[in-house]
């Protein structure tokens, strides 16, 4: 027990938390010229990654980025190789070539063979790594000392870099900002609706290169900074963030490249604050907390909003029975059912409670809601429903009847089984769909003409 | 870059195959440590191509991935909890990550609008950077690290040793002992329920073999699997050895249990010569594992028998061969019906073909024995049909003829569409097919266009027992016998007939409508036979009519 909690300690001591402060207002001021590339870049990349993402989830390649993002390995290691040195331009311009060598093989592969494209992205990423690793043990050994930064490319650093690095990350984001919004439309068409883009002419396959070209040079640029294992999750996270909170394309690239942005800022911060801690995972985990804010709380995707959308449902259901029931028991005399002049309704609470098989106390309690909401009034022994509340419940009614008259009629169902249906429906009918079923049902004399009971209780 | 080349040179030493093959061997100290090596390298892939099966025939490969990197926060977690990375708790912690993966995977695919592949994306990224987070705090607390979790240091992990009966072995050789045996058992157990839940989910859930629990035992296995794996190969390096041998076996075979066999086989070449690979060029073993794994693959790719892109573009140019030759056949055929002499020359001409292609076509035919040259002295050389290339032409005739035929009576398309379809599909459909479908159109005699559809080669050229519904106008024959396996329900109807059996007869009308026979006996009494009536008739033809 003492050992799990040393453990424990292990992980939440931090030392100084007032210096941790300190470095955090100093990463925020900005003075630190490093903190001010860093953090350029980190929004840079998180603005092309998250753009991109969009276009991927919508696509269902989330985990072509996974593989391209390990198939770049093989490419550094040899860009490395041309001169020895850490040169930006020769690893980018090895990682483009052998990311799409990479979504290349993986097509080739699918379509020249039984496997599945997930075992062709697999065996291609895992490959490509395979001989990553080969490259980089070998350039170890060959050229000890050198080399030190390439293990970065794993997880990433984001204090790496430098200046030059910077004026890359900022043409490529440029140039892929750029092409996402000259070929919106385009890339939006091929994205929902391949088929459909390809009969109207659109260079459906042109778009898929450029897409995946675009990737392999997002991936590229933000190896240094996030790592390799990492990468993915730069293009799907914010992405599918987004998912969760609009239903609109242009919105969603817009969010989604603003989580990215965030994330990076953040990812960036948390490296700092840590010691230069490595960044991808930070950034990630950053992400990963956008990502499940917006599964619980977005407003209507989110579990909790889902949730809290059935529970009000439940009451409201529940609120309208006992509404019904008081109208019933009141007018179980009555032959019809008025919307426009309902009668004043009175009724004992014993009477009712008696009708639910449930005690007056008991009933008491339910009606609190009803009067709330100005429905009813309740009195010492009996409770009266207000003009409004008289109105509801005859509208209730008549809603069910409606539909009750509806699944006979139309649906054809026997008459023993549309009770329960129509019991759930009558709540949420609108009054549009309320006219559309009078005028279905051909008794389009007035909204306001009364409705026989049915023979039910 | 000149300079990339020579680099490049550099990275690869020259190989001698004394010194990389067999130095690891000579003498008994290098030859054991050696042999460990190989060993665990052969137990890992074992173990992982016998999992990397059953997910590559259900699609689950990246799963696969998934589950190898959230492994790492399973054995943080493990860590947190009871101090150790190796033994039970991380056997336990990494299974119970593996599921958690799975089951956070399925929960959030079905409960909001995130598609399957965004849901693996998002989980094991997050759960993996979760752990690599809580392993760097807990830096130089444990003894694991990043690096070493996904490229793994195989050298390393065994030099953890114990004494077995006076030996000396890894404990990472046994661990992953137990871990190939219980695999193999647990497979051989419970085959039924894993392939039933693998190939067929909905039966099996019918017939009760519970397929998802199954799917999370076997994510279970797999989590397990990849954690005792871990620290030799590492994380990524897994997943290679999880698909590529089983993507190798699933080229080569159809049947699980050969797959199985066949993807262990390839599991533990790949260790062998990959361990030879790493020798030679002092690189990563586990790198080097999943080159050579990768490369059988290509292997596979490339030279399976059945699905290999060679034996596929084999089977193509075959086809295609095949086809030019027919068409010349035919060809042949109308410009001499009778197997005339003709001039190689006008018919070079007439089909446009260059004077070596032309060469070369009428040597594969000859070579076929469908063409003899009569005379052959360059300019004037006249060529002609034998027999068999007449009985192909025919055949090839047939078969175009009948083909459209059907397309227009039975498909319902204009006659003048049909015969570029009919074109393409003589050269693919098979005799017996051909026959069926010959027999589906009542034998008819002419096609849509009022040519003459040929006989079935085999009736047209040599006597013989045959159905009557084989014979035309014309033919003269003898009944001998009924056909058992054709007689079924029209024993009653082919009975009243009361036929002429044994008395010689000639099919005198054919009415195309009602699809019926009618044949006549020397004195002359008639017989009208339907369609199926007449297929149950065998007769012993004795001569053809004209055409």
């Amino acid at each position: 027990m003492t050992g799990l909690l040393e453990r424990l300690a292990v992980l939440v001591q931090s030392g100084d938390w007032s210096e941790v402060a300190g470095q955090f207002v100093r990463f925020w001021s900005l003075r630190d010229p490093s903190v001010r590339t860093v953090l350029a870049g980190m929004l840079l990349l998180g603005l092309s990654c998250g753009t991109l993402g969009s276009f991927i989830v919508l696509r269902r390649l989330s985990l072509l980025g996974d593989s391209l993002g390990h198939a770049v390995l093989p490419g550094v290691c040899l860009g490395f190789l041309v001169n020895k040195t850490k040169d930006i331009r020769w690893i980018f311009i090895g990682a483009v070539a052998s990311a799409l060598l990479g979504s290349w093989l993986v097509g080739f592969i699918r379509r020249h063979s039984r496997i599945k494209s997930d075992a062709a992205m697999g065996i291609v990423l895992s490959g490509f790594f395979g001989l990553g690793t080969v490259l980089l043990t070998r350039i170890q050994k060959l050229t000890a000392g050198s080399q030190g930064g390439l293990n970065q490319f794993l997880f990433g650093q984001a204090s790496a870099i430098s200046d030059d690095d910077l004026k890359l990350m900022g043409c490529v984001t440029v140039v892929i900002v750029v092409c996402v919004l000259a070929a919106f439309k385009e890339l939006a068409l091929t994205s929902f609706d391949e088929s459909f883009a390809t009969a109207i002419g659109l260079p459906t396959r042109g778009m898929h290169y450029l897409l995946m070209t675009l990737i392999a040079v997002a991936i590229v640029i933000s190896i240094q900074a996030v790592g390799i294992v990492l990468l993915s999750a730069m293009l799907i996270t914010p992405a599918s963030t987004a998912y969760l909170l609009t239903d609109r394309l242009k919105v969603m690239v817009g969010l989604s490249a603003l989580f990215g942005m965030l994330a990076g800022a953040g990812g960036a911060c948390l490296s700092y604050l840590g010691n230069n801690w490595p960044t991808g995972p930070l950034v990630v985990v950053v992400l990963a907390f956008f990502f499940v804010s917006a599964y619980l709380f977005s407003p209507r995707h989110g579990m909790v909003s889902r949730q809290v959308r059935r529970y009000r449902q439940m009451y409201r259901t529940r609120r309208e029975n006992l509404l019904k029931s008081v109208y019933q028991v009141a007018m179980s005399g009555s032959p019809v059912v008025s919307v426009s002049q309902p009668a004043p309704v009175c009724i004992s609470l014993e009477l009712l409670a008696k009708q639910r098989g449930e005690s007056p106390a008991m009933v008491r309690r339910q009606l609190r809601p009803l009067v709330g909401r100005g429905w009813a009034k309740l009195a010492a022994d009996q409770v009266t429903l207000t003009e409004t509340g008289a109105r509801r419940a005859a509208e209730l009614v008549r809603n069910y009847r409606l539909w009750e008259q509806f699944l006979t009629r139309e649906v054809q169902l026997p008459l023993d089984h549309v009770d329960r249906d129509a019991e759930n429906i009558e709540h949420i009918l609108k009054p549009e769909l309320v006219r559309e079923l009078e005028r279905q049902l051909e008794t389009d004399q007035s909204e306001k003409s009364p409705l026989p009971f049915g023979g039910e209780g | 870059m000149g300079d990339f080349f020579r680099n490049l040179g550099d990275l690869i030493p020259p190989f001698e195959w004394r010194a990389d093959l067999l130095a690891p061997w000579d003498s008994s100290a290098s030859a054991v440590s050696s042999m460990w090596t190989v060993l665990l390298g052969t137990l890992v892939a074992t173990a992982c191509a016998l999992i990397g099966c059953f997910l590559i025939v259900q699609g689950l490969a990246l799963l696969g991935d998934a589950i190898s990197h959230t492994v790492l926060l399973g054995l943080v977690v493990a860590f947190l909890l009871t101090g150790s990375v190796t033994g039970p708790a991380m056997f336990v912690g990494a299974a119970i990550a593996g599921v958690l993966t799975t089951a956070l995977i399925a929960a959030l695919h079905k409960t909001s609008r995130i598609k399957e592949d965004a849901a693996i994306g998002v989980v094991f990224t997050s759960l993996f950077a979760f752990g690599v987070v809580l392993l760097t705090k807990l830096a130089g607390h444990v003894h694991l690290d990043t690096q070493h979790a996904l490229m793994g240091l195989f050298e390393f992990s065994l030099l953890d040793k114990t004494l077995i009966a006076g030996h000396e072995v890894p404990v990472v050789v046994l661990q992953m002992t137990s871990v190939v045996v219980v695999l193999a058992v647990a497979i051989r157990l419970f085959y039924k329920e894993l392939l039933s839940a693998a190939f067929d989910p909905e039966w099996s859930q019918t017939v009760g073999l519970r397929p998802r629990l199954f799917h999370y035992v076997l994510m279970a296995a797999l989590s397990v699997t990849v954690v005792s794996s871990f620290t030799a190969v590492g994380a990524i390096l897994v997943v290679a050895m999880l698909i590529a041998p089983a993507a190798t076996a699933y080229l080569l075979s159809d049947r699980l249990p050969v797959m199985l066999v066949l993807s262990s086989l390839a599991g533990a070449l790949s260790s062998l010569i990959g361990f030879h690979v790493s020798y030679w060029l002092d690189a990563s073993t586990g790198g080097s594992m999943v080159c050579v794994a990768c490369g059988l693959f290509g292997v596979a790719f490339l030279f399976s028998p059945r699905q290999g892109l060679i034996a596929v573009a084999l089977r193509r140019l075959r086809l295609r061969l095949r086809t030019e030759e027919e068409n010349l056949v035919r060809a042949l055929f109308k410009l001499a019906p009778e197997s005339r002499p003709i001039a190689a020359r006008d018919l070079a001409t007439s089909m446009t073909l260059s004077e070596t292609r032309w060469q070369w076509l009428m040597w594969r035919l000859r070579h076929a024995g469908w063409l003899e040259s009569i005379t052959a002295d360059g300019a004037t050389s006249t060529v002609r049909l034998t027999d068999t290339g007449l009985r192909e032409a025919l055949r090839l005739d047939r078969t175009h003829r009948l083909w459209e035929t059907f397309l227009v009576d039975r498909v319902g398309i204009a006659s003048d569409h049909v015969h570029p379809t009919a074109e393409e599909i003589e050269h693919l459909l098979s005799e017996q097919l051909v026959e069926h479908v010959d027999d589906l159109l009542g034998h008819p005699v002419v096609d849509p266009h009022g040519a003459p559809i040929p006989r079935s080669t085999q009736s047209d050229l040599r006597p013989g027992t045959y159905a009557l519904s084989k014979l035309r106008v014309g033919d003269r024959g003898t009944i001998v016998g009924l056909d058992a396996t054709q007689l079924g329900r029209h024993v009653d109807s082919v009975a009243r007939l009361e036929l002429p059996l044994g008395k010689p007869f000639r099919v005198t009308h054919r009415d195309p409508v009602k699809t019926s026979w009618t044949i006549t006996v020397a004195d002359g009494q008639t017989w009208e036979l339907s369609h199926a009536q007449a297929d149950c008739v065998l007769v012993s033809l004795e001569g053809t009519g004209k055409l």
